[in-house]
């Protein structure tokens, strides 16, 4: 499998495991590879910091961990840390945190990262949230990104590849049609009965990437949810491991 | 055996309970409490809702009585109609444990008939909790509230469902209530939940449930398979516990 959904760092609610334990849980559930990036980087002031540590931690694992960039795109100068972290730190992608870090994908520097990795071919990530409201430490309630923000910008954006992380079930209608063909969600926190075959019913399983949210939540949670979902073999593959190869052209 | 302690029922009819047992069978759960909260959900459902739900609990263990065990809802707002639905669900009936929901806290005294009956038959009582940064309902109760119950009742097989969420502080607050069991459903499949709550209670006295059909019997079930436990403790927490409670 391919999770397209890990991090490495700390979180400053509890702890979580460490890149040993991301990979120790890998070996035991099947994931050969994961996209990683920096948890460090959501709550860094500048997120760049983070980029740069990930690159030195997963150095010895990156046959098997694939890094992505946190991009703060209204933080003065990531134009120049996007592209050391594409051209210097060989990272796949980004990822995009809208409400840890208090802007819009709607802003014009929102538009003009869209249209850099568009030109770039590098897949975006939207994470949606990361904990669930009612859990969250009080004094700091992290909103959600507006599910519709995220389908706009898919739509202004036709030729980049956008990936929602942590949509909950219902959530991918919110997204409005149509949707551009490059357009995914991920698994990590859709949870429902009959989830799975749900979503393939209605946004077809090319859509569909298997993501983990690891280290905040288990990864055999979605290891397991793969597993015991009543789909065919092509479905359980493509949703596995064969739309994360294809939206990385590996 | 595995045993799901804590399934919805949205209705009896035949295909919705298909697709559950279905996606019991694809996660290998054996057999599943179930209760009904009426077929809308409401804060405080009338007596009629109780009753209806009550029937469709009733209907569905009858339908699938080597699957299913049922849960009879109650309120303290209806205490006449409750008191009814113990005798004809429980006393007589296939139900075996009592449900509480949101239409009061689980420490209101009004419960006090209720709860002394599920001590006379021997049945748990499940409160639904929660402790929510973003507020609970009106009478939502919290890990406090269940705890206070079950002090006040000895005798009571007190039952706290979902860990009231907050799963870094609820084991420490019931640790000194024997008589109260935690069931793990619902919520998101955090890493460590499971984990945290043994550091502070004896695996006696956790319970694996998922809150199907809001939440996945698979995911769910990840909480205590990846909690590192040994065998004998994860077969406890995955049905052992809640069949010796339940005597089933």
């Amino acid at each position: 499998m391919f999770d397209i959904n890990a991090r490495i760092g700390h979180w400053p609610y509890r702890p979580v495991g460490t890149v040993d334990d991301l990979l120790r849980n890998m070996d035991s559930l099947g994931i050969s590879c994961a996209c990683v990036s920096s948890m460090d980087a959501i709550h860094f002031l500048n997120p760049q910091d983070g980029n740069d540590s990930l690159v030195a931690a997963i150095a010895p694992h990156r046959d098997r961990l694939v890094p992505l960039a946190v991009v703060r795109p209204e933080f003065a100068g990531w134009q120049d840390d996007l592209t050391r972290c594409i051209q210097s730190h060989g990272m796949r992608g980004v990822v995009l945190y809208p409400n840890y870090h208090q802007y819009n994908l709607e802003d014009p520097e929102s538009a003009e990262l869209g249209a850099r990795c568009s030109e770039a071919q590098i897949p975006v990530f939207v994470q949606v949230g990361l904990e669930d409201a009612r859990r969250q430490f009080g004094r700091t309630i992290v909103p959600e990104v507006s599910i519709e923000s995220i389908g706009a910008f898919g739509r202004e954006h036709p030729a980049l590849r956008l990936v929602a992380l942590g949509l909950k079930f219902g959530q991918p209608d919110l997204l409005r049609q149509p949707l551009p063909k490059t357009f995914y969600f991920d698994t990590s926190n859709y949870e429902r009965l009959g989830d799975l075959e749900f979503a393939i019913s209605h946004f077809g399983v090319d859509r569909i990437l298997f993501g983990t949210c690891a280290p905040l939540f288990h990864p055999r949670a979605n290891a397991d949810k793969l597993r015991c979902a009543d789909l065919t073999a092509d479905q359980r593959e493509a949703i596995g491991q064969g739309n994360a190869k294809a939206l990385f052209g590996l | 055996m595995i045993i799901d302690c804590h399934v919805h029922i949205l209705s009896a009819d035949d295909e919705h309970l298909s697709e559950i047992l279905r996606a019991a069978d694809r996660s290998g759960v054996d057999k599943m409490c179930i209760c009904s909260l009426g077929r809308q959900w409401v804060e405080f459902p009338s007596a009629i809702q109780l009753e209806e739900a009550a029937a469709d609990v009733r209907a569905a263990c009858e339908k699938h009585p080597d699957r299913f065990i049922g849960f009879t809802y109650v309120s303290a707002d209806h205490l006449d109609a409750s008191m009814r639905l113990i005798e004809s669900e429980i006393a007589s009936g296939p139900s075996r444990a009592v449900k509480l929901w949101i239409s009061q806290f689980a420490d209101d005294t009004r419960l006090t008939p209720i709860v002394e009956r599920a001590i006379a038959l021997d049945v748990p009582v499940m409160a639904h909790a929660w402790m929510k940064a973003t507020g609970n309902m009106t009478k939502e109760s919290t890990y406090r509230h269940v705890a206070n119950l079950a002090a006040r009742h000895p005798r009571l097989k007190g039952w706290m469902a979902h860990y009231a969420g907050r799963w870094e502080e609820t084991a420490r607050v019931v640790r000194s209530v024997p008589n109260l069991c935690l069931d793990t459903s619902g919520g998101e499949p955090e890493d460590g939940i499971v984990a945290c709550l043994l550091k502070h209670l004896p695996p006696d006295r956790l319970f694996f449930g998922s809150d199907v059909p809001g939440r996945s019997f698979a995911v769910q079930m990840s909480k205590v398979l990846s909690a590192g436990l040994s065998k004998e403790h994860q077969s406890m927490i995955l049905g052992e516990n809640v069949r010796r409670w339940l005597h089933v």
